[in-house]
């Protein structure tokens, strides 16, 4: 246990790590972003009455959620060049695979938001003569965010943490360059340490807003 | 678009493929394991009244859940051993990561399901004359595990998919394999897809399992 830490060596490196790591954060933004929007598409048609919309939906969200991320990245990255003919950027790649990966999630997410809200008072307020915009502005997405938002803020922390893996096909996001670093100084375990609180400052913020939208804003403890 | 699939490279080395998911199911089997042990101790000691007895389990969910599985990987396999000054073979690296991954997320599970045992299930056990300890493992226990199994199923699940990211550290799994066979026959697009199927049957059956015993499960409680 003769270990010296030598945790100032990553001073010299602050700078290119954190724009790293400024990087890190757009492309997770990105693939929320990109997420959620497919998500609330496939998740409406998967609500759908055609039986073939909701086969296709279906197909779609167990393809993804029971392959690993990594497979399918490397698949996306390294197989449809070949296939297409085209060259894809190592980011683009990452960012593709991750926004159709996480749509599957998000849309079983938004799913689960608008069947838990009953039909009957969907009827109801039409029958007091709400229009649908109101009817779904009033009734149906104020009782939907509630069940929504616990496990909309997870997927979204399980998204950031995701682009981690976007080193392995090589971008330079703050993994990859903590692992190039790493690679000059030796440093690893002062390296990889201040990697992992990189993270983790930013997973245990989202869970801390998450909780306070839930308590404060959507009172979600109160039904 | 004038790609040719090629089916051989696909049908030639699926087998390979499936051969190499027992590597998998060894890591993930011993890290369940294991993780299994850490979460059950962790999970009843966050239910503990001592506030000390609670920040420790806390603390560890919280750091386990908050960084990438793959920076704690690398974590463990670089930086632990230089910390430590010993080598650690990639394997046991890989499923000490897993373990303390999945333990963070097993204790959480194993928390919210003696969480959910209503409190009078213990003051009727103790109005029966039972002791602590026998109320919790007679009463509590057994109902809990119960209630436990269908989120102890999606977590052995992600388990599986995450022991994809232990081939970077070069542990000899599916997906290690495959970028392996890749070099080799230069066939990105069939050998992935290949890795995929293997990951889909055996997810695919173990998710299938989970939603079995919860229908079961289901129908005992509501027969009792």
């Amino acid at each position: 246990m003769g270990y010296v830490f030598h945790f100032g060596m990553i001073g010299p490196y602050l700078k290119v790590l954190l724009s790293a790591g400024l990087f890190t954060l757009e492309l997770g933004a990105i693939c929320i972003i990109a997420a959620t929007i497919l998500g609330l598409i496939i998740g409406a048609l998967h609500t759908a009455r055609n039986a073939t919309i909701r086969t296709v939906c279906r197909s779609y969200v167990e393809t993804f959620r029971l392959t690993p991320f990594l497979v399918q990245m490397l698949w996306v990255y390294f197989g449809f060049p070949m296939v297409l003919g085209i060259m894809i950027t190592p980011a683009i790649a990452g960012v593709v695979t991750l926004s159709l990966n996480g749509a599957a999630y998000a849309s079983e997410i938004f799913r689960a938001g608008i069947q838990s809200v009953p039909r009957t008072q969907i009827f109801a307020s039409l029958s007091l003569g709400m229009t649908i915009p109101q009817t779904m502005g009033r009734i149906v997405i104020p009782q939907g965010v509630r069940i929504v938002l616990p496990s909309y803020v997870n997927l979204i922390i399980e998204i950031l943490k995701d682009t981690s893996m976007f080193s392995i096909i090589g971008v330079s996001e703050i993994t990859g360059l903590t692992k190039l670093i790493v690679s000059e100084t030796f440093r690893a375990f002062e390296l990889y340490t201040f990697l992992a609180v990189f993270y983790l400052c930013f997973t245990l913020c989202l869970g801390r807003i998450g909780r306070l939208l839930e308590t404060r804003v959507f009172h979600a403890d109160k039904i | 678009m004038s790609y040719t699939f090629e089916w051989g490279v696909f049908a030639t080395y699926l087998p390979v493929l499936f051969k190499a998911a027992l590597v998998t199911a060894e890591t993930v089997a011993a890290s369940m394991i294991l993780a299994t042990i850490v979460g059950v101790v962790l999970g009843v000691l966050q239910t503990s009244r001592s506030a000390l007895a609670r920040t420790i389990p806390t603390a560890y969910v919280e750091v386990w859940r908050g960084v990438p599985f793959l920076v704690q990987v690398l974590w463990t396999y670089f930086g632990l051993p230089l910390f430590l000054g010993i080598t650690l073979p990639s394997l046991v690296a890989g499923i000490l990561s897993l373990t303390l991954w999945a333990g963070a997320y097993l204790t959480e599970i194993f928390r919210g399901g003696i969480a959910s045992i209503p409190i009078t299930q213990k003051y009727a056990g103790y109005a029966l004359g039972m002791t602590p300890r026998r109320v919790f493992t007679r009463i509590i226990l057994p109902q809990a595990f119960r209630r436990i199994l269908p989120p102890y199923v999606s977590q052995l699940v992600v388990t599986v998919k995450m022991s994809s990211i232990l081939s970077v550290i070069n542990v000899d799994e599916i997906t290690k394999r495959a970028d392996n066979i890749v070099v080799v026959t230069f066939r990105p697009f069939e050998v992935y897809m290949a890795a995929a199927l293997v990951y889909f049957v055996i997810l695919f059956a173990l998710a299938q399992l989970g939603r079995y015993a919860e229908k079961k499960l289901r129908a005992n409680v509501l027969a009792s």
